[in-house]
């Protein structure tokens, strides 16, 4: 086998003791067993190597060799990225397991190649969910005048817009504050997020609306991954993969418990019915109108295809 | 030298330029928000691009008129050759400091080319270019304050530095 | 052998004379080599990432609504409603210092603004009625320091961003020793005063001093802005900032009317300018932590310090003594860049609490400031006061002692900064 001694910064953005930063874990022993103890993958996380966007650019420059972060920041690198910002895009993670490992994520991920950039897997960061201060959110017209906090990302802010809440951005550092002070009535985030972030100390209301499913992507330097032998790249993608299954297990594992402690703590927990996101799904097509242009109509049909396939496929 | 002050006046005017900018994109933001119950998605990638070129324009000024912080506990006690070599030698080390800070920058510059911000959707190169213009104009003040040392125009590093005369 | 090399690098460089910033990124560069990760993006990606931070937007802010606050008259009225409170009492023009000192503190977040509006203000004056030089410019130099213990305060932003600290219950953790910092230099300050034969200065009329209050009063508003908006969350930190810019600039030009477009701009300039400095700092000192994170440094330490970690109080006490001696060769926003990000993870493994550990390490880091070898308040004094170091290095000792005596109070009891800010959330 040809390997040789090598040392890979990995850089994430949540702390050791989150989901990331156990599946980092689980990927850093994987590449140290593989490889007979030659490839040792430093694993650093809370953003001690710098924001999402400050890794990419190392990478893309070759001054740190791999990272985990959100798909969503790629999207100013690969415009193609967008496409997993859709609204209702998935029902459920195993729609969004069939369709981002398959050949249509692999495509999207494949994109990033031009750019500098080697995607690994998509790891799950989660279903976004809804929660607020004013009333427990059953259907469309809810949404109505809520003051909620949104990602400063353009299709977020368009898209709660769309849905008649008054969408404001915020930094996620400031979140909190906001929340406390009722300068905003509600946020969106995993559940995951909603209870680490203690959001139910100052929220009321938890709407299970899963409209956005996030994906997290391991990512490595295109110039590092040139360098490396078929058999160091064959280790890094083999661990990679079995990151991937452990960490989307933890994950929804997390999730799930992360929901029952959110009920525990007070939380008034309501399901958005099928026939209400369908609503919100319609009220949002200029939405996709429009990231369909930006990705590009073929990309987005192959998707809507992808996702069909996996929705008959149970 | 007519054109280091012309020069100077530029950069001044630069700089104010970038603070007014940032006050008006950070407060714009809290006028809306409180009047209108909205925010304005550009106000903090405005407000942090014109902060970045705004700290790499003044800390160039800064540099060209002395005033970054130092130690001088054993550079004041120094004199004749002693005080020369040392003034060289920190001037070496502020050189290979500047030949770094240029080369990764310039190598930002070049990967930022084809990265766009999230939400304005400008080169990140732009960002990188402050630092390389900061890194690039500190060289040529370095290069400037050596060649009048060289030549003797007065004791040193004191009358040396270009900007010195602010009003 | 990392801190062996951080070391040496760090000091040898500033030692021949290399501003501190580059003997940072020179740092920064050796700990590259020392790891094997030599990569000169690395160094421009760190010190631009230094400084593209919103937080850090609070810094220019602070500074521009302080020095508003300068040129546009406010600085100049809470000045004089002190003297129209106090100016009477015996030895009054120190109190004048100290009771200003408290309320610019509470619009101000630089001490280096602050020392220059009293010594600018104050000390001719008191020169004038035969004050003693030393003592007089060592009590404005003790006073100035206030301003950053007191919200708004610019090293707690930055102590903030470095170690991911709220800055918000940093800045509120401040009230109550800033106020207990002004008692401590009224009761220097009347022990000094009542040997001396000071003049009196007469009695302000109840109808003179209501007039110098209202004069003042939308001085005055400013404080209540900022702390109201950080307490009841309508701002963060950075909006808190340009808002008070903001307001200072209005009162300044609408209601002073003493600040015209030619002086507003120098303002601009010089805030900018002052940020510049500061930010670079910043900036490098940012790429020099990036390799101190890379290399593991806090653990290293923190194996070397075994029984050190286990009594919080023993810890506090040892750091205390560790900035004091750095405090008084370096100033305080590069005594934070540098040690921040290495002390705050050995405190927080200590268990102590980061906002308290913050708080104590910014007020030691301000006695660095009146501190001799290198004690900028104090140059700031004796160079607006056309003074000789010596005199004010005197002066400022008596007050100095004070503070020490409160450092210690704030080792052994840390409910003093603690519980006021438990009440206040
Ligand atoms: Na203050
Ligand atoms: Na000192």
């Amino acid at each position: 086998q040809d390997i040789k001694n090598r040392l890979i910064r990995f850089g994430y953005g949540l702390n050791e003791v989150s989901n990331q930063g156990r599946a980092a874990k689980v990927f850093a022993d994987e590449v140290e067993k593989a490889s007979g103890g030659k490839m040792k993958i430093r694993a650093i996380g809370a953003a001690a190597l710098g924001s999402d966007v400050q890794m990419q650019q190392a990478l893309i420059g070759g001054a740190q060799e791999m990272m985990v972060g959100s798909t969503a920041t790629l999207v100013g690198i690969t415009k193609e990225m967008a496409i997993w910002d859709t609204p209702f895009l998935f029902n459920n993670g195993k729609e969004a397991d069939a369709v981002l490992d398959g050949p249509v994520g692999q495509k999207v991920m494949d994109k990033l190649q031009e750019k500098g950039l080697v995607g690994l897997v998509y790891w799950e960061n989660g279903f976004r969910n809804l929660t607020n201060n004013k009333r427990a959110v059953t259907k469309l017209e809810d949404m109505e005048g809520i003051k909620l906090r949104v990602m400063q990302n353009n299709v977020f802010i368009d898209s709660f817009k769309t849905l008649g809440a008054n969408a404001v951005p915020l930094p996620f550092s400031e979140l909190f504050t906001a929340l406390e002070t009722k300068t905003v009535d509600g946020q969106e985030n995993p559940y995951n997020t909603i209870l680490s972030s203690k959001f139910y100390e100052v929220q009321k209301y938890l709407t299970v609306t899963n409209h956005v499913y996030s994906p997290w992507i391991v990512l490595v330097s295109k110039k590092y991954w040139d360098g490396l032998s078929k058999d160091e790249q064959k280790v890094l993608l083999d661990a990679a993969k079995k990151s991937r299954d452990f960490e989307r297990k933890d994950t929804r594992a997390e999730a799930d418990k992360a929901l029952a402690d959110l009920r525990a703590k007070g939380m008034q927990v309501n399901e958005l019915s099928s026939a209400e996101a369908g609503r919100m799904r319609d009220k949002l097509s200029a939405i996709n109108t429009s990231i369909a242009a930006n990705v590009g109509e073929s990309l987005w049909k192959e998707v809507q295809d992808a996702v069909a396939q996996a929705r008959t496929a149970k | 030298m007519n054109l280091a002050k012309t020069l100077r006046h530029l950069v001044e005017a630069l700089m104010a330029m970038c603070m007014t900018g940032m006050v008006l994109a950070v407060f714009g933001n809290v006028l809306l928000r409180y009047f209108l119950g909205t925010g304005w998605v550009v106000s903090e990638e405005l407000s942090r691009l014109l902060f970045v070129w705004l700290v790499c324009l003044s800390a160039t000024l800064a540099f060209g008129e002395g005033k970054h912080l130092g130690f001088d506990l054993l550079t004041a006690r120094m004199s004749g050759t002693k005080a020369t070599v040392l003034r060289w030698l920190s001037r070496g080390l502020i050189a290979l400091a500047l030949w770094y800070l240029v080369r990764g920058s310039w190598e930002q510059v070049l990967v930022g080319m084809d990265s766009r911000s999230p939400v304005m959707n400008y080169p990140l190169a732009l960002g990188a270019a402050g630092t390389l213009v900061m890194g690039v104009c500190m060289a040529v003040l370095l290069l400037l304050q050596s060649w009048q040392d060289l030549r003797g125009d007065g004791p040193g590093e004191q009358a040396a530095e270009p900007g010195r005369a602010q009003p | 052998m990392t801190i062996a090399i951080f070391l040496l690098v760090l000091f040898a460089t500033m030692t021949v004379g290399v501003p501190i910033a580059f003997a940072l990124m020179l740092t920064a560069l050796a700990l590259m080599v020392h790891l094997d990760f030599f990569d000169a993006q690395l160094l421009a990606q760190n010190v631009q990432a230094g400084f593209d931070s919103f937080p850090l937007l609070a810094v220019p802010f602070f500074i521009l609504a302080g020095e508003l606050m300068n040129a546009g008259g406010l600085s100049r009225r809470i000045i004089d409603l002190a003297r129209s409170m106090v100016g009477h009492i015996p030895g009054g023009l120190g109190y004048v210092v100290i009771g200003a000192s408290l309320m610019l503190a509470s619009m101000s977040g630089s001490a280096i603004a602050d020392t220059a509006a009293l010594a600018t203000l104050l000390l001719p004056m008191m020169r004038k009625q035969n004050y003693p030089a030393g003592p007089s410019a060592g009590l404005i130099a003790s006073g100035g320091i206030i301003a950053p213990i007191v919200p708004p305060s610019m090293p707690m932003v930055i102590y903030g961003v470095t170690t991911n600290t709220s800055i918000s219950k940093l800045f509120l953790a401040g009230i109550v020793p800033g106020i207990i910092m002004a008692i401590g230099l009224v009761l220097v300050w009347r022990g000094i005063a009542r040997g001396k034969d000071l003049p009196v200065a007469e009695k302000t009329s109840w109808v003179e001093r209501r007039k110098v209050l209202s004069g003042s009063a939308w001085a005055l508003m400013m404080p209540v802005i900022i702390i109201g908006g950080l307490r009841f969350g309508f701002f963060t930190p950075t909006e808190a900032a340009v808002v008070a810019a903001m307001y200072a600039l209005l009162v300044a030009t609408l209601i002073y009317r003493e600040l015209n477009l030619q002086r507003l701009y120098r303002v601009l300039v010089d805030a900018s300018r002052t940020t510049g400095i500061v930010m670079f700092l910043c900036g490098a000192a940012t790429a020099a932590s990036y390799m101190i994170t890379l290399a593991d440094l806090p653990s290293q330490l923190a194996q070397n310090m075994g029984p050190l970690l286990q009594s919080p109080m023993l810890f506090m006490a040892v750091v205390c003594l560790f900035l004091l001696a750095v405090g008084m060769v370096m100033d305080l926003t590069p005594t934070i860049l540098i040690l921040a990000p290495v002390l705050a993870p050995l405190a927080a493994k200590a268990g102590i609490d980061p906002v308290y550990f913050g708080f104590v390490f910014i007020f030691v880091g301000c006695l660095g400031l009146l501190t001799p070898p290198v004690g900028t308040v104090l140059n700031v004094v004796a160079g607006v006061g056309g003074l000789r170091m010596e005199p004010v290095i005197k002066g400022v000792t008596p007050f100095l002692l004070v503070y020490f005596a409160m450092l210690v109070l704030l080792i052994l009891f840390p409910a003093i900064v603690l519980w006021p800010l438990k009440l206040m959330f």
